[in-house]
């Protein structure tokens, strides 16, 4: 009986562990929508900086295309310097994702494009995470969005 | 002679209180408790000095504040004169639009409030429902993004100047509201309405806005060899930006 309530309070504190956990990864992902016209982009900088966990090496990104179902295919394109790349997710409204891609470089902005392959407007979520590592790898590190261009 | 040694001594008394009472009233701005480094983000916080002084002496607390960062078209300024005409230049984001958010705290105020541009960026922060102990200074939390500076720039440090009002006493309307002992306005003498209006009512805070520095990263982003030492590159709110954002929807003025 004495071990009740110890008990519970793991169990509070293993949720609240669980729901701050769920906080984080979510400030690093960006719903957002794609109007009708088929050159419709919208434009993000990301912004890779030393949170305390280190200094950045890369910067991964992923794209969901979130629907309607015929929606046409959204993609994302990541460039920062003289790099750049992209994925894409052809299918809407399912719960699938597009692979996942990273750019090396550093510390600094990322322009970050996110457009689609034809007209019909479209959700999507883009997902941007600066890491330690380069190709992705490491540390989580900061990692702030800016909105430039909503179309 | 006692009379007059007893005299002199309450003469240089009075004297060294009045400059240490002086000393004390200027450094008691609304300032910014740390610099800040190239490319690091890191908490930061807005150290409130004191609240209002009426015209009768009366001292009155804090209960709001509005901070604005310079986003809309900002007033660029070098140490050497030197042409800047596009903040593109110096930091590779082109804006301060974003990289600094309030972090949630009722230490002061028990309501906090975004301030954000068109696309939804993050552009300052206000606090109402406050209450500052007028004995306490008070300290404003937020998160700041240093920008990365543009590696061929000769910039050292930037230098953001931050328009900041702490509101003591509400008003009706604008000109009600800047009023000596309602108001505080840490914010520069560029001929924004504030600006403006409170000169004329003597208000304490126009021309000494709260300054952000950052300071460059020359191990990892050295200056180039052309630069010498570098510059100062301060960076200054429009006064359309501050006409516009510095008031607190609803609240004030």
């Amino acid at each position: 009986m004495k071990g009740e309530p110890l008990t519970r309070a793991l169990r509070q504190t293993l949720l609240l562990l669980v729901v701050a956990g769920a906080g984080e990864a979510s400030a690093h992902t960006q719903d957002g929508s794609l109007g009708d016209a088929p050159e419709s982009t919208d434009y993000y900088q990301v912004t890779c900086s030393d949170d305390g966990s280190g200094p950045p090496a890369s910067l991964v990104a992923q794209v969901q295309n979130r629907g309607p179902a015929a929606a046409s295919t959204v993609s994302v394109v990541v460039h920062r310097g003289i790099a750049a790349t992209s994925t894409s997710d052809s299918t809407g409204g399912d719960i699938s994702v597009s692979p996942l891609v990273y750019v090396n470089g550093g510390d600094g902005v990322y322009n970050v494009f996110v457009s689609k392959a034809g007209g019909g407007a479209l959700n999507y979520t883009l997902t941007y995470h600066c890491m330690t590592g380069a190709n992705g790898g490491g540390l989580h590190t900061g990692t702030i969005i800016v909105f430039r261009q909503n179309q | 002679m006692d009379t007059v040694k007893s005299r002199m001594h309450w003469a240089v008394a009075a004297l060294a209180a009045g400059m240490t009472l002086a000393a004390g009233s200027a450094g008691a701005h609304t300032t910014i408790l740390s610099q800040a480094t190239e490319s690091v983000t890191d908490d930061n916080a807005l150290k409130i000095g004191h609240g209002c002084t009426t015209t009768d002496g009366s001292r009155i607390p804090v209960v709001a504040e509005s901070v604005v960062f310079p986003t809309s078209a900002p007033t660029i300024a070098t140490s050497d004169g030197s042409l800047v005409t596009d903040l593109s230049q110096v930091i590779e984001q082109g804006t301060f639009a974003g990289l600094a958010r309030a972090i949630q705290n009722r230490s002061v105020f028990r309501s906090q409030q975004v301030k954000a541009d068109t696309l939804g960026n993050s552009i300052g922060f206000s606090g109402t429902q406050g209450a500052l102990n007028i004995d306490t200074p008070g300290r404003i939390p937020f998160q700041f993004t240093s920008p990365k500076f543009v590696a061929t720039s000769c910039a050292k440090r930037v230098l953001v100047q931050i328009a900041i009002a702490d509101v003591c006493i509400f008003g009706s309307g604008v000109t009600d509201s800047v009023k000596a002992g309602k108001v505080n306005l840490w914010i520069p003498d560029n001929g924004s309405q504030y600006a403006v209006l409170g000169k004329a009512q003597n208000i304490d805070g126009i021309g000494a806005p709260a300054t952000l520095t950052i300071n460059r990263n020359v191990t990892a982003n050295p200056l180039p060899a052309s630069c010498g030492a570098g510059i100062d590159v301060t960076i200054t709110p429009s006064a359309a930006d501050i006409t516009a954002n510095l008031p607190i929807p609803g609240v004030w003025p």
